[in-house]
This record gives structure tokens, sequence and C-alpha cells, in this order.
């Protein structure tokens, strides 16, 4: 279900026709496996898809019972975060520096996605040593490779270490074989070494990788501190500031405007600091660019330019006033607790010291993909009120039942509600009885424009926390820098 | 049949490789199930002979059989709604039912528009005459009708269709009252590379921003220089006096863009090192490189950096940056004095003030990583306020002298007194801590060590 350019044609040109082959495609997926008896869906493209779904037609009677109990489905551009946020695990590490193509990635010592980036007039040279290491390519597929299979959804310093003590670990295996005698050398290099050649080209291809994104990341702590701040809005002009340095000293293509949409996502840019960020921006990657950022804004990742010089009346809302705003991601992350570190106090603390007990840690314990948020409240929601007092604040979000009603998940525990409880109403309604608590605790979830890895390790840390399954779909496996560079592309 | 049985085994062993999914799926069921489903996609089964046979010859590879997992009559309705084209006759068809068969197509296609079902049909992806919806209300009825189901590409199929039977000021009509079907014919447009038009339409409706975008970007593409400098001066002059209100930066970068043009054509030695459309950024290096005279810029001259960059609007810490790094691969340190150092202009008496736009440790970290003797790195370090900031940085790029400041700063005897030993007897960083010491110990109670970080 690979559609590549899924993301540029739906938000960033409002073009929604690749969408029914999506529902084509999710209505195979219905007729294989059952239709759930609920379906979430979150998000314009997520609602329009299921009418879709609808339009095409009925579904036969499956003869196999149904293998999942709900569908989430959700639009990317509800949670922008989750993809711009830089993610603290193996692999999405691994995805943000090296291009992924058919669920492979390059691994090139002389070019990456990052150093790429960058304008190369304004590097030092020093990297000139290496040329002639040939490219390797590794398979992000568990099957295939037990080492990517074990760590992909660690910390990537966790994995890192790990790694390393693998290959001392086989250093050492090695070292034993020089004390050994004939006849068991014989049998060794029989038996033993073919696999640990094999294990070893493995580990080395896993080295070599993680090494690379240690050097490209160099800087991580800072960025990772910067994040963190726009996050959770602290002193934005300070921000700004560092944002613009960012690209004066370090400028990255991508990675930059990454983090002036987050900072626009969450706190907000006003249309004249764009402007100047936009100067600069141009001078340093040329002025062909000029188009993105209209692009950018299409998608609401950047305010939109105006075209009138400021009239003079503003001026008073230019005044520093005392304000209290707060952008719709603010609003939303609060009410869904997506945000982790901004309690300063004990909690705050305490949940960066057990940073596995909470799906953060795939952002290094700062916020918390809302997929999995989402998945985590369906699955522990036991009735459809408590659902509803969860999810009842934000728009957009609706809830299909199997008998292709639609409804949002507060007039949906107001009806359960009405009901007069009893026998009489249990015996009449079968089918109307609460999906909640959902009786197959299995999850299936599809992020309409690519999903990203971190996504999928929070959902799995969440699956493995209240034992059930969670399957994430999507059309395209993004980073964060993926998502900006399509804008580029036109 | 051989080869194709072939084809068909190749698919069955590289299905599991061809598609990324197993990776994303937590529940092995489903990865074993999906790649099945993308082979109907294929339509690779739509001949039940062949696909019974390669499942029965390949059990080990652990697929499922298609029945198991999908129902008789779902494989049906699946296998109907992906064949695209249903025109198809069955063989062993005598001639004279065919004829029948065929005309009745035809009358079912010349004479019920049957609205519902061209528009079930175009949503699956499948071609339906459209000739049949005559007047204009049936046209603007199946649009409507697909739009509210979602579209997708058929509002295209419809759209192409409507402007080729429609006079354009009622297709115009059309599309403004939907600004869905615009989006989606604007983005055909955009795909299609018909730039011309595409940039016509917009104007049409108004969106001026986009169109000037998209304007300046044919110029951009236009490929020799001469043809690039013409666009461009035609776009400049029609948005200067065009009366349009068009983004203030828009404007700017408009004018930057034909300013570089010019430059790089009068001074043609300038662009020549690099590609055919050197970022400002790219260019400022260049005249950094030909810049002889750092002392005083003459600012006459275009290619001078601080001119380029009041020209180009390259801000401070940009142009200082480029600078840096220029003077700094070209070795020459002396220069980056005067690039740091500015007369404030409230004061031009006053002497010379060390300015810097970056955080001064980005600044040491580059000069260090391009190999700066520490002479250089103790001057940045020398500016840096925080000692207790400046001892780690002199520390991590290994400015002994830098490093001496700072503990002199911090008034740290003990470990100056360890460092000394560290130190190789009488060389010149010896001396200094030495020196260092001595005024710490000494002059505790004057300002005099000031004096030393001179």
């Amino acid at each position: 279900m690979e559609l590549p350019n899924l993301y540029e044609c739906l938000y960033l040109q409002g073009d929604s026709s690749p969408l029914p082959a999506v529902a084509q495609s999710l209505r195979l997926l219905q007729m294989i496996c059952g239709p759930p008896a609920v379906i979430l869906s979150f998000g314009s493209h997520s609602a329009q898809l299921l009418q879709m779904l609808q339009a095409l037609g009925k579904l036969p009677e499956s003869s196999n019972p149904p293998d999942y109990g709900g569908w989430l489905i959700i639009d990317r551009d509800k949670d922008y975060p989750s993809s711009l946020l830089t993610p603290a695990i193996y692999a999405g590490l691994l995805l943000e520096v090296f291009q992924q193509r058919a669920g492979e990635i390059v691994v090139d010592n002389s070019k990456n996605k990052i150093s790429s980036q960058r304008v190369e007039l304004l590097q030092s040279k020093q990297s000139s040593k290496g040329a002639s290491s040939k490219p390797i390519s590794v398979r992000l597929n568990s099957a295939s490779d037990e080492i990517y299979g074990d760590n992909r959804y660690k910390h990537f310093a966790q994995a890192s270490s790990w790694i390393r003590a693998q290959v001392k670990a086989l250093g050492l295996e090695l070292q034993k074989l020089n004390d050994m005698q004939l006849e068991e050398m014989h049998d060794y290099v029989a038996r033993k070494l073919p696999k640990l050649t094999e294990l070893k080209a493995k580990v080395l291809r896993h080295l070599n990788a993680s090494e690379i994104v240690i050097q490209m990341l160099g800087n991580f702590r800072r960025l990772q501190a910067l994040e963190e701040d726009i996050l959770n809005n602290v002193s934005r002009k300070r921000l700004l500031g560092d944002i613009d340095e960012l690209l004066t000293t370090d400028g990255q293509r991508y990675n930059t405007l990454r983090l002036l949409c987050l900072l626009h996502h969450c706190a907000g840019v006003a249309p004249e600091e764009l402007q100047t960020f936009a100067r600069n921006y141009c001078n340093m990657f040329g002025h062909r660019e000029l188009g993105v950022f209209q692009q950018l804004a299409q998608a609401g990742l950047l305010p939109q330019l105006l075209p009138e010089k400021k009239a003079p009346t503003k001026l008073l809302a230019n005044l520093p006033l005392p304000k209290f705003q707060q952008t719709e991601f603010q609003a939303n992350a609060n009410r869904l607790k997506l945000l982790t570190s901004c309690g300063d106090g004990p909690d705050g603390a305490a949940s960066s010291k057990e940073v596995q007990s909470c799906p953060s840690f795939v952002f290094n314990g700062t916020y918390i993909p809302l997929v999995a948020q989402l998945c985590s409240i369906l699955l522990r929601a036991n009735t459809a009120e408590e659902l509803s007092t969860k999810l009842a604040m934000i728009e957009g979000m609706q809830l299909h039942l199997d008998s292709n009603r639609q409804t949002t998940p507060k007039a949906y525990a107001a009806q359960q509600k009405t009901q007069p409880p009893g026998p009489a109403a249990a015996a009449s309604s079968g089918a109307d009885a609460d999906v909640f608590p959902l009786r197959l605790r299995n999850l299936f979830v599809f992020v309409v424009g690519g999903a990203n890895y971190a996504e999928i390790a929070a959902c799995d840390f969440i699956s493995k926390l209240t034992g059930a399954h969670i399957t994430v779909a999507s059309d395209s496996l993004m980073a964060g820098s993926d998502l900006i560079a399509a804008a580029f592309s036109n | 049949m051989d080869v194709q049985f072939d084809s068909e085994s190749y698919w069955n062993r590289s299905s599991r490789a061809a598609f990324s999914f197993d990776d994303e799926d937590e529940v092995d069921i489903v990865s074993t199930e999906l790649p099945s489903n993308k082979w109907e996609n294929n339509g690779i089964f739509s001949d039940d002979t062949i696909s019974e046979a390669s499942f029965e010859n390949s059990p080990a590879l652990n697929h499922l059989s298609i029945k198991a997992i999908l129902s008789e009559e779902a494989l049906k309705l699946v296998l109907q709604e992906q064949n695209l084209d249903e025109r198809v006759i069955h063989k062993g068809v005598s001639p004279d039912e065919e004829l029948k068969l065929l005309r009745r197509q035809i009358q079912s296609t010349l004479y019920s528009p049957d609205l519902d079902a061209t528009a079930q049909k175009l949503l699956q992806g499948k071609t339906a005459p459209l000739e049949m919806f005559r007047s204009l209300h049936e046209k603007q009825q199946l649009l409507d009708t697909l739009l509210s189901n979602g579209g997708g590409h058929a509002v295209v199929t419809v759209l192409l269709f409507l402007k080729r039977t429609l006079n354009a000021a009622q297709f115009y009509a059309i599309l403004k009252q939907r600004p869905k079907a615009l989006e989606q014919y604007l983005s055909y447009l955009r795909e299609s590379g018909d730039v011309s038009s595409h940039i016509d339409l917009l104007q049409r409706f108004g969106r001026h921003q986009e169109a000037a975008l998209k304007q300046f970007q044919a110029a951009l593409a236009s490929e020799d220089a001469p043809s690039r400098k013409q666009h461009l001066q035609r776009l400049v002059d029609a948005y200067a006096n065009a009366g349009v209100g068009i983004v203030p930066l828009y404007e700017q970068v408009f004018h930057a863009a034909l300013k570089m043009q010019l430059l790089m054509e009068r001074e043609g030695t300038a662009g020549k090192q690099l590609g055919d459309q050197p970022t400002p950024i790219e260019l400022l290096y260049v005249c950094c490189q030909q810049n002889n005279n750092w002392k005083e810029q003459d600012m006459l001259k275009p290619i001078a950096p601080q001119r380029f960059a009041a020209d180009q609007q390259i801000s401070p810490a940009q142009y200082e940056w480029t600078a840096l790094n220029e003077r700094a691969q070209a070795q020459a340190y002396a220069d980056l004095e005067c690039i740091f150092e500015r007369v404030p202009t409230w004061h031009p008496l006053k002497s010379k003030q060390f300015h810097i736009s970056f955080d001064l440790t980005l600044a040491v970290l580059r000069l260090y990583e391009l190999h700066a003797p520490s002479t250089v790195l103790q001057l940045f370090l020398s500016k840096m306020g925080n000692s207790g900031e400046k001892l780690a940085l002199a520390q991590k790029v290994k400015c002994i002298k830098a490093v001496i400041d700072a503990m002199v700063g911090l008034k740290q005897q003990q470990e100056l007194k360890q460092l000394r030993e560290t130190l190789p007897e009488r060389s010149e960083e010896q001396f200094y801590c030495e020196n260092a010491l001595k005024s710490l110990q000494s002059k505790r109670w004057t300002t005099d060590n000031i004096k030393l970080k001179l």
C-alpha cells in the first residue's frame, strides 16, 4: 500500500485524488480481516476515507471472525510534532540520517541525508579520508536482520552501546580461536565460523551506521533541548534567535526549516518573523526556494505571508500586552496529556528518571505521539462514557460503529446512557450494546500521509503494556526531513 | 504457459521481499496476509488454474490459500471491482449473440445517463462513457456527485470532459463554484507541466501570490542567463506597476535575484567556478576569495563582500560566518580581526570594538576544526566574558594560553600550579603560566592583571 506522494498531494496541494485508491485498499483489508466493531477517525481526510468506504458498497459477510476490535484512522496533520521532532530511537534515527528505499537504507561514508542538506562551501573539509569504502545497504526488516529486530525500538544510546558490546564479544571469540588446538580449530571452522562471520558482517554494518549517526547528530543534546523548549513554549524570542543561528552556522535545508515549522505549530510564528527567516533562508539556499514557504503555509506548518503592509491601527495589537493565547496544538496536547516534560514539579523529574515507563521515551521523554495516546485511551476505556470524557473536547474526532452510523464519542456516550439499563434493553439491542471495553483487543492504526518510526515504537510499547496487538500501517514511512522535503519537489 | 508459471513462482518467492510490510506489523498473521492481498491488486490470479497450481506447488512457503482468508463471494466482488475493462466478451459466444451484446452496450451508453452507476464506476477507477451527459445541468450533477463521494482522479477525468465540451466561460463558472474541483484541476495542470495555463488560471481566480511565485520559478528555470535575466526583469516590472498587492518578501527576492543575475553577467569571473545558479551565500564566498583589501573595503565595487552583502540583504551573522569560513580556509587569519572589528557608528572617534553576531563558542569550534593556530583561537577566546565557559572551551580546543587566562580569571592557583608541571620545560606556555601565577600571587589587590590579557 505504498503511495509515495500522498502527503504532498493531500496536505500541500489540497488535492484529494489519491484517496480512493487508499479507500479501496482499506476495503480489501476489511474483507480479509473482517469489519471492526468501532472505527475512530481523526481529521477531515480520514473522515472522507470512511465515507468513501461506505460509498463503495456493502461488504459481503465474512466467514472468518474479525481480526481487529477497532480501527484508528488519523490524519498526519493532526499530529505533526511526532514527525517534526527528532526521534531518540534507533530505527527513527537511522531513517533520519540515511535514505530509505523499499525498506532498505544505504549506508555510505561519504554522503547521507544530513550532509547533503548542507551548503558544501561552508563545511570544513576533513572527510576526504574514507573515499574508497563502498556503500552498504541495510535492510530494515526484523525477519532478515535480527540485530535490527532487537534494537529498532530501543533508545539510540542503548542500541549503540549494545552494538559496541557485541563487537567486543566477537573480538574475544576470535581471540579464542588463536588458543585452540588444530582439531578443535578444524571443527570450529566447519561449524561455527560461517555463522560467526555472518554475524560479524551484520554487527559491523550496524556499528558503521550508528557511528555515522553519532557523527551527524553531533550536537544532539542541544537540539533536543531546543525542541523541548519549543514544545513547552519557553521564551519564544530566544528560540527564534537560536533557530536563526542554526541556519547561519549549520544550515540544513530541511531540518532547520523543520524546527521553524515545529515552532509555528506549537507556539505560532508571526508573518513578519517568517519574513526575516525566509530572507536569510533564500540567501543560504538560493532564491529558487521561495515557493517552499507558500507550500508549507498551505499545509498549516507556517503562517501565510500577507500581501499588504501592516496597517497602522494594528500597532495597538503589537504592544506587549500580557495575552493568554493558546494554539490549537497546545490545547489539544494538554487535553490529551501529550506533553510529559512540562511539569517541572516532582512528577516531571520522575518521568525523566524512569524513561522506560512511558511511551514518550521515543522522544527522550518530552512528548507522546498522539497515535499512541489514542490507542491507549481506546484500549483502556471501560465504557463509552469514559472514552467521551477523555475525547469530548477535541474537534474532528468521529466514531463509526458497525452499522454504518457515524457519531462523535460524546453523542455515542449520551445515547448509551439514555438506553434504560436492565434485561429488556439488553435483549432489544443486541447490536447496540456498548462496544467498550473492546472485546477484541487488537487495533489497526492507519496514518493518512506517512507514519514514522517514533509512532510505531510508541505503539509497540503501548501494546506491550496493555497486552494488545497494535498494527501500524500507513502509505509511507517518513522522517521529519522527508516531510519537509515534500514541499521542495515542485 | 511454462514461462508464465516461472514468473508466478518468482512472485511467490519474492513477494515478501517486495513489500516492507513485515516490518511495520507487530502481528505476524497479518504480515503473511497482506502480501496475498497485494497479489489480487496485480490481477495475476484472475486466471484460476495457474493460481491453484502455484499454491499447491509451494506449500513450504507458508502462504495461506486465498480461499482461507477470503470468502468466495468476496473474492468475486474483488475481481469484478478490480477488473478495469468490462467490455471483454467471453469466449465461445456465437457471432449473433456477440452482436446483441455489443448493441446493448452501445444502447446503454448512449441513451440512459445513469448518474449513480457512472459515478460509482468512476470512483472505482474504471472507465465509463461520459458522452451521454449532454445538458449542462446533467454535467454539473455528475461532477457534484463525484465531489460529494470524495472524487479522486475521476474528478479530473470529468473536468477534462467538461473543458472539452463546454465553452470557456461556463467551464470557469463551474470551477469558481467548486473550490475543491479547482484545486484538483490546478494540481493536474501542475503535474502535466502546463505552466502557462496554470499561471493563467491562478490569475483568473485572483490568486496572484501563487501566480507570482510560479512565474518566478518559471523565470529561474529558463535555461540560459540572458533569457533568465529578461524574464526576471519583466516580472519585476510587471509587479511594480500591476497594482495587485504582492507579498513584500516576494518583491524583495525578485529584486535580489535580478540584481544577482546582472552582477554575474558583469563580473563574469565571479560565478565561473560555481554552478549555473549559485546561492547568494556561495557568491558571497567567492567575493570573499577575490577581495584583497580587508582593512578598508571599497564599497563602490559591487563585488566587495560588504557591499554585496548589503545589496543582497544578507544578515550580519551570515556575512560574518561566511567570511570567517573563507578566510580561515585560505589561512588568512590576520583578516579575521578586520571582519569582527567595527567602529561604533554613534561615536566614530572611539576605538574599534569587537563585535560578533553569533555565538562565540561556535566560531571557536569552527576555527579549531579548520586548524587555526592557537594564537587565533586565543584571540577569540579572550573575548568571552564567562571564565568558566571559557576554561571548558579552551580545554576542548587545546589552547593552553587561553586555559591559563581562564584560570587566572577564576583565580585557580592550585590548578595553575598543576598545569605548570605538565607543560614542557622552558616552553613559551610555561613562561606564560609562570607569569600568570606571579601576577596572581603578587598583585592581587591591584587591577594590573587586566593588562596581562592584552
